[in-house]
């Protein structure tokens, strides 16, 4: 009645076991869909919790020469350039012609002075002393707020020109980078994106390791693996537990891409039939009805990026990335699974497969300044941090035989790794109540012994 | 003679230092219950591994069915380790089929046997249920069904009663014994339960730091093992007879039984020297006393077991 099964059938029926046990647990469900709802919602907590969190401030002016203000009826001081000061909720000024002292600040509410004098005009620096020092949003504020203060006194004083026609002259020079190989416009924001791709791949590998870890450990500490060593090869049992719960991570991919596309076209529709959009369509001088959210994202200097990204590639050259760089870590979490018995013992051998990828995602986040410097291109091809080193290149274009070497670099790596974490594992899997030895462990890498039939 | 299920030559294995198996020849024939005994450590696990695919021998030869062992003979075995598990987060009737797939049966089939045996281990109503909720003697049955659902030709059961109440262990030997009747199916049954060896095996094979130091028909090692030792009860003067008797047997107890009758009653346990035989005895006996009984003394399996463990330890 029964039939020998060749290798290949008996690691698909482990594959299938590993990914149909865990595809069909509720907490997989459950973070597979509420995923990107939870990640919206949780940028979105974490932007009002900072606004709600942000303590106004309350600044007191100290103009001893009165660079800035004129003295009013009241006796008051009003600034020169009320337009100077935009109405804020979170940042007020008073200005007058005395430093106050620390109580007399305290006792009117004050939580920073800024004292000015004739100084300021040549070193562009003043004093801000604080009670409390104010957010970054704040102190960018007020920067900017004075430097077009200042700037309007310094117009007056040394030319003709009303400021107006200051600001008419004035010219910003932005440069736009464009290779000239594939015309793809390059930017920060590129290397923004692409470190938030990478951020999910560290993410990812180290989630689906850590569940090939656990997997191997409960194997172990449950007793069931004799009885299936009994049929399975080691080797085909780790190559299918590798290859299984790999499976389950491309699905939950493949469903929070699918996922964001669906919220982000919810987003283009609500914001296509919104009010909004009708005013916005008239201030551009368009024709109502004749734009959409694509129109609107092409319109944003910042966002515009995101309709020339080639986003079947990124997913792509993520998923061969993740799968690589996952089966590569994988083998190691798994080694390391199958030298304990239960997962508090695992915490100190960690370390070892944690140093790269957290020196990984350390190099990835130097490479979003600088993407085309040599750091940055070595870490994309070296296996064990291109996977998510690769990512922060990605958006800005890469060539192709970077990729193409990356990948094979990759590939020879995460076999070789998989090979010899089957020589440790097999061996180590059957031990109990006792942990192998650094020594130990070498040899049954360097000289396998005669392992399994 | 038919070609032996399992047969090794000179199998050896050593983990690191340490000698697990040294050259082990041994030999169990198909239909038959052979007891793998031995203290802790002797080897008996080891031995297993080799069988069941899980290790390899360092030296020597192991067949299988008369040709050398390999993995596409793995799947004519059902092995039930001492250390056994099930996975938590699978249901009861899942996790059996997994394994029935992977020893290479169809999935319809393993599903029309599995009924069955559902039915004859009185499990019913746990198909769909989670191994988790599983008590340890439930657990113990379903491991027990995976094992043998794939009708393996040859069975091997570590401790296959441990965890069981006596019901189920009755159940689970009941079973057993008619995998062995109707299939045909040999059973290597490793044990420390000596009263289940000697209810179940008819051989036995018994290892020793790894050295084979006792093995044959159960019957038959426990009377070669009695060395000589008889028990009598004679009628007569005891005095008279044991003096008789001198050097000529080991006089090993006595005891006289209280009863009423005029001419006491004698119990007495001897052990006879090598070529002096129970018919020799009984020959010379029954010049000086009454015989009333004589009966070869038996050694419990459990008492062989000591003994040779003991007598093989320096």
């Amino acid at each position: 009645m029964t039939h020998p099964k060749s290798t290949l059938e008996i690691w698909a029926s482990v594959v299938r076991r590993e990914y149909v046990t865990r595809v069909r647990r509720r907490a997989f469900l459950v973070a597979t869909l509420l995923g990107p709802l939870l990640m919206v919602g949780l940028v979105a907590g974490l932007v009002l919790l900072t606004q709600s969190t942000e303590e106004p401030t309350k600044v007191w002016v100290a103009d001893h020469v009165g660079l800035l203000t004129s003295p009013a009826e009241d006796g008051q001081f009003i600034p020169t350039c009320p337009t100077c000061y935009p109405e804020r909720n979170m940042l007020t000024y008073r200005f007058g012609r005395d430093v106050k002292s620390r109580e007399e600040l305290e006792a009117e509410g004050f939580s920073c002075m800024v004292e000015l004098d004739d100084g300021i005009l040549q070193s562009e620096k003043a004093q801000l002393l604080h009670l409390a020092p104010p957010s970054g949003r704040a102190k960018r504020w007020m920067e900017r707020d004075f430097s077009q203060a200042i700037e309007r006194v310094k117009v007056r004083e040394t030319s003709d020109l009303d400021y107006e026609a200051y600001l008419a002259l004035k010219t910003d020079v932005t440069l736009v980078g464009l290779d000239m190989a594939t015309g793809e416009r390059k930017g920060a924001e590129r290397g923004a994106l692409g470190f938030a791709f990478s951020i999910f791949m560290l993410m990812f590998v180290l989630i689906y390791g850590m569940h090939v870890m656990r997997g191997v450990i409960e194997e172990k500490s449950n007793r069931i693996v004799e009885v299936v060593l009994s049929t399975v090869r080691p080797s085909t049992l780790l190559a299918g537990k590798i290859a299984g719960i790999g499976l389950v991570g491309l699905t939950q991919i493949l469903a929070w891409a699918v996922l964001n596309w669906i919220l982000f076209s919810a987003l283009g529709l609500v914001v296509e039939q919104s009010a909004w959009m009708e005013s916005w369509t008239a201030t551009q001088g368009m024709t109502a009805g004749t734009a959409d959210f694509a129109t609107v994202l092409a319109a944003q200097d910042k966002l515009a990026f995101l309709l020339d990204i080639h986003w079947g590639v990124m997913l792509g050259c993520g998923a061969v990335y993740f799968v690589l760089g996952y089966a590569m870590y994988g083998a190691f979490f798994a080694t390391i699974g199958a030298m304990v018995e239960q997962e508090s013992d695992a915490q100190y051998l960690l370390l070892p497969v944690m140093l790269p990828l957290m020196f990984s995602y350390f190099l990835a986040s130097l490479s979003i300044e600088s993407p085309e410097s040599t750091l940055a291109i070595v870490s994309s091809f070296v296996p064990f941090s291109s996977p998510i080193s690769m990512m922060v290149r990605l958006p800005m274009g890469v060539p192709w035989w970077h990729v193409a070497l990356s990948m094979a670099l990759l590939a020879v790596t995460a076999a070789l790794m998989v090979g010899l974490a089957a020589r440790v594992y097999r061996v180590a899997i059957l031990m109990y109540g006792k942990r192998p030895s650094f020594k130990e462990i070498l040899r049954w890498t360097l000289r396998p012994d005669s392992g399994a039939l | 003679m038919p070609t032996p299920v399992l047969h090794t030559q000179g199998v050896c294995k050593s983990f690191g230092d340490h000698v697990a198996l040294a050259p082990l020849d041994a030999e169990v024939h198909g239909g038959r219950i052979v007891g793998l005994l031995g203290p802790n450590g002797a080897g008996k696990t080891t031995l297993l591994r080799m069988v069941t695919g899980i290790t390899k021998p360092d030296r020597g030869e192991l067949r299988m069915w008369g040709v050398p062992h390999h993995r596409d003979l793995l799947t004519r075995m059902g092995y039930l380790p001492e250390e056994r598990g099930l996975y938590k987060s699978m249901r009861v009737a899942e996790q059996v089929l997994y394994f029935a797939t992977l020893r290479g049966m169809a999935r319809s089939d393993a599903e029309r046997e599995l009924k069955g045996w559902f039915e004859r281990l009185e499990v019913e109503g746990w198909w769909n249920r989670e191994v988790a909720d599983l008590s340890k003697g439930m657990a113990q049955k379903i491991q027990f069904i995976a094992t043998v659902l794939h009708r393996p030709e040859l069975l091997i059961l570590d401790e296959p009663f441990s965890g069981l109440d006596p019901i189920n262990a009755g159940l689970v030997r009941n079973e057993m014994l008619r995998l062995v009747k109707e299939h045909g199916t040999t059973l290597l049954l490793s044990t420390h339960d000596m009263g289940s060896v000697e209810a179940l095996c008819d051989e036995v094979i018994l290892l020793h730091k790894g050295q084979k130091v006792l093995s044959g028909n159960t019957d038959a090692v426990r009377e070669d093992a009695r060395q000589g030792r008889i028990r009598v009860a004679v009628r007569g003067n005891l005095m008279a007879f044991v003096a008789e008797l001198g050097a000529r047997a080991e006089l090993l107890s006595k005891s006289t039984r209280d009863d009423v009758s005029p001419i006491p009653i004698h119990d007495l346990e001897l052990a006879l020297p090598d070529g002096w035989g129970m018919p020799e005895f009984l020959a010379w006996a029954v010049q000086h006393v009454e015989v009333l009984e004589a009966v070869p003394l038996r050694l419990s399996m459990e008492e062989v077991f000591v003994q040779t463990v003991e007598s093989a330890t320096p």
